[in-house]
């Protein structure tokens, strides 16, 4: 097309902008520019200083640039004799609308979850939060792909230095891709071999800003609607929104359960078959009589009958969970109920085995967090105690207990703040204050770092 | 009494809080009390008592440090031979527990153990305090429910059973090697002026706290052993018929085993020169401390006058470093001073 006397020409990408907005915001008022120019470099800025074509409008000088907006949707315009390009920002790209996240269900909360354009995230943060202090901060990561990351964070209440070195690690990341959060997290963390995550993902951003306001910082990654959070300690992986809607002492009971049910999950098993091979004298006499008439006819050892069927149901989970929702549903149920029926009428397995892993494998999903986790170390306590009775356990537990407590972020023990020990942020650990009490002293996670520095 | 910093041994060294402190050197006891046989009467709780006044006493004038102690380098190699040796002794005690009661695989668990401690002892010396302060806060809890599940069976005439206060005072003696770490610590850590008082007395309330109350309720709880049976729904908690004393519970057997691996691995830690690479420290010092485990399992050693040495070179450490400085005419470092 010709402007002003000059030759010109529009580039977009086919599906990534809004064909509604071109011709409302770009077409429209180019038509309308009337008189001459001297040259292209004149045409454009006469365009970029006086006509407001979109709110998101910038120059591109080199031709690395206009890729970049060209591949993000913007629409890009050259004019014949010009050293840049004028990009404008109409992207229009087809995303999912927003929903209730699947991950992180509630009662109470609000029923939005992020969706995966990064903008779109970071618009449900805004919302929540009408702070000039809350502050974004774009990078892009990925050699290849570019990807747009976000970092969000409250700037009155983030430890000093903290964005500093997560920039430095975020833009050091050696990956042609970011893909997910996955691909960042080993990153962050100072180890590849953790077990327990030290930083923290969410989809819902009323979780986010409660963390924000926490003085934590938020990672949006394009592309994912899971939004990393650093840090995270351990013990908040027993906390959910909830918690905060219902009364505290219905609460705190909810947060004892999820810690029994922690110990359940990982333990279970494990004392199970110290006390039947090992430690009898510990169990009573009537259900020792019960175990010792159960396994009689059982084929397999112990350790092994109770590894095979925690390995069989961590198989038909993962069958359940990959297959379209309707068949995964009946794969369940064929799973759970007609297999391990008939494993039991048939004596492969005894129904105390079955019972025991049943209720352990249960009390692992009140904490998904920790599903990966307990699936790895349930077998790892199997396996001690099977080998060494309640002292293995023991042993296997320091192993556990000694990688928690070493575990740290930017600084962060993810044990705090139980150890190292902070009393009075217990409140929300043992219980779960009313807000009268918890708005009193309100936590900061700078706290947890200047006390593990001092 | 005026100390400075040594770069030199504190470096890598972690700075400990005071809770940090009483808690490894509480659990350092706890673990030779769950460890070694004891009687559990009253008198011997009196006896207990006693000694940890007295000891709390030798230790008071550590309280006066206002500074990190400065150990001069000869002594601190003496101290890291000592570490060893009591990282030995725990290991050495905590097989014998295992083996006194019954417990399986006799060859697989030390092997078990060892590879436990190969990691525990590369990791930081700040899991190894944050470790602590977890399994105390375990403990306590633990003992809280003491007189609860024992509640049911309590037999107070058990009080009255005879006992001897005498021989019970110097095996408390004889058990407090741990002590002996206390300046060490001191060396690293955190530089506030009220942090000495704050340990020593931490240390001091609960030894005397903790240990006889805890005689005094396994005594009393010593009725259960035999009047009650045990709930299958407190699996962890029924009784066991191979030990006559409240550790035997499925539970003080798990805590007893964790204990001694943080013990040993706190030992063993503070053997290994700050500068030392964590993993390759790991290699050298857990097979040293095995040897010397086989050596001490083999000999029967008691604890007999490790002990008693401890407690008077921990007590009077802090001026022999301050004379041999004064002799060797080392400059304090400049510091500054809080």
């Amino acid at each position: 097309m010709t402007l002003c006397g000059i030759p010109c020409a529009l580039l977009t990408c086919e599906g990534m902008t809004a064909a509604g907005l071109l011709g409302e915001l770009v077409f429209e008022p180019l038509n309308q520019m009337q008189g001459d120019c001297p040259d292209g470099h004149a045409l454009l800025h006469r365009i970029y200083d006086r006509k407001l074509l979109s709110a998101d409008s910038s120059l591109a000088n080199d031709t690395d640039t206009l890729l970049t907006m060209l591949y993000s949707g913007f629409a890009v315009l050259l004019s014949e004799g010009a050293a840049a390009a004028l990009c404008f920002g109409i992207q229009g790209y087809p995303a999912r609308s927003i929903s209730e996240p699947s991950g992180e269900l509630n009662i109470y909360g609000a029923r939005d979850g992020f969706s995966e354009p990064v903008r779109v995230n970071m618009s449900l943060i805004r919302r929540r939060m009408k702070s000039p202090l809350l502050t974004f901060s774009m990078i892009s990561a990925g050699t290849v792909s570019q990807t747009d990351l976000c970092l969000c964070w409250l700037r009155d209440r983030v430890p000093e230095g903290l964005i500093g070195e997560i920039r430095q690690k975020l833009q050091t990341l050696p990956l042609e891709t970011v893909l997910s959060s996955g691909y960042v997290r080993p990153f962050l963390e100072e180890s590849d071999m953790q077990l327990v995550h030290s930083i923290g993902t969410t989809e819902r951003p009323d979780i986010l800003c409660a963390k924000l306001l926490e003085g934590r910082v938020g990672i949006l990654i394009d592309g994912t609607p899971h939004v990393l959070v650093i840090p995270q300690l351990f013990c908040e992986t027993f906390q959910t929104m909830d918690d905060y809607n219902y009364p505290p002492a219905y609460a705190t009971l909810l947060r004892w359960m999820k810690y029994g049910a922690a110990l359940l999950a990982l333990l279970l098993p494990a004392a199970y078959l110290a006390a039947a091979l090992w430690h009898p004298e510990l169990l009573h006499e009537t259900l020792l009589s019960l175990l010792t008439e159960a396994e009689q006819t059982v084929p397999f050892s112990l350790a092994a009958e109770m590894l095979g069927i925690l390995f069989m149901f961590e198989t038909v989970r993962e069958a359940g969970l990959r297959l379209p929702k309707a068949v995964g549903g009946a794969v369940g149920m064929i799973g759970g109920l007609l297999i391990g029926d008939a494993a039991v009428k048939s004596g492969l397995i005894s129904t105390p085995v079955l019972t025991v892993a049943a209720l352990s494998v249960t009390a692992g999903f009140v904490i998904p967090e920790h599903h990966a986790a307990l699936t790895v170390l349930r077998p790892v306590f199997i396996l001690a105690a099977a080998a060494a009775g309640i002292p293995g356990i023991a042993l296997a537990g320091m192993l556990l207990l000694y990688h928690i407590c070493g575990t740290e972020v930017f600084g962060f023990p993810v044990s705090a703040p139980i150890a190292p020990l902070m009393p009075q942020r217990l409140q929300d650990i043992l219980a779960r204050v009313g807000f009268r009490r918890l708005s009193q002293g309100n936590f900061r996670v700078s706290e947890i770092r200047e006390q593990s520095e001092e | 009494m005026r100390c400075t910093v040594q770069k030199s041994n504190t470096r890598r060294a972690p700075a400990w809080s005071a809770l940090q402190t009483a808690a490894i050197l509480l659990l350092c006891r706890l673990t030779v009390f769950f460890c070694c046989p004891a009687p559990y009467t009253a008198a011997y709780a009196m006896g207990m008592l006693a000694a940890v006044l007295l000891q709390a006493a030798l230790l008071l004038p550590l309280a006066k440090l206002r500074h990190r102690l400065q150990i001069p380098a000869p002594m601190l190699w003496i101290y890291r031979g000592f570490a060893l040796f009591l990282a030995a002794y725990y290991a050495a005690s905590g097989l014998r527990l295992m083996h006194m009661l019954h417990c399986p695989s006799p060859h697989l668990l030390p092997a078990l153990f060892l590879l436990t401690l190969l990691y525990t002892v590369s990791r930081t010396q700040a899991a190894t305090a944050r470790t602590a302060v977890l399994l105390l806060v375990i403990t306590a809890a633990a003992m809280l429910l003491l007189p609860v599940s024992g509640f049911r069976a309590a037999h107070a005439v058990s009080l009255y059973l005879p006992g001897n206060a005498r021989a019970a005072f110097f095996r408390e003696f004889r058990h407090s090697g741990e002590l002996a770490l206390l300046p060490v610590l001191l060396t690293h850590a955190k530089p506030q002026e009220q942090y000495a008082p704050h340990a020593l007395t931490a240390v001091c309330i609960g030894r005397a706290a903790v240990l006889p109350l805890t005689v005094l309720l396994g005594t009393v709880q010593n009725g259960r052993l035999t009047a009650w049976e045990g709930s299958p729904f407190f699996l962890l908690l029924a009784r066991t018929p191979l030990s006559d004393a409240v550790r035997t519970d499925g539970f003080w057997l798990l805590l007893a085993a964790g204990c001694a691996v943080l013990c040993v691995t706190f030992a063993l830690q503070q053997a290994i020169p700050p500068r030392a690479r964590p993993v390759r420290a790991a290699l050298l010092a857990v097979p040293a401390c095995a040897g010397l485990t086989l050596l001490l399992s083999r000999t029967g050693y008691d604890g007999t006058g490790l002990g008693i040495a401890a407690l008077l070179l921990g007590a009077a450490l802090p001026y022999a470093c301050l004379l041999y400085n004064k002799i060797k005419g080392i400059a304090a470092m400049p510091r500054k001073e809080v």
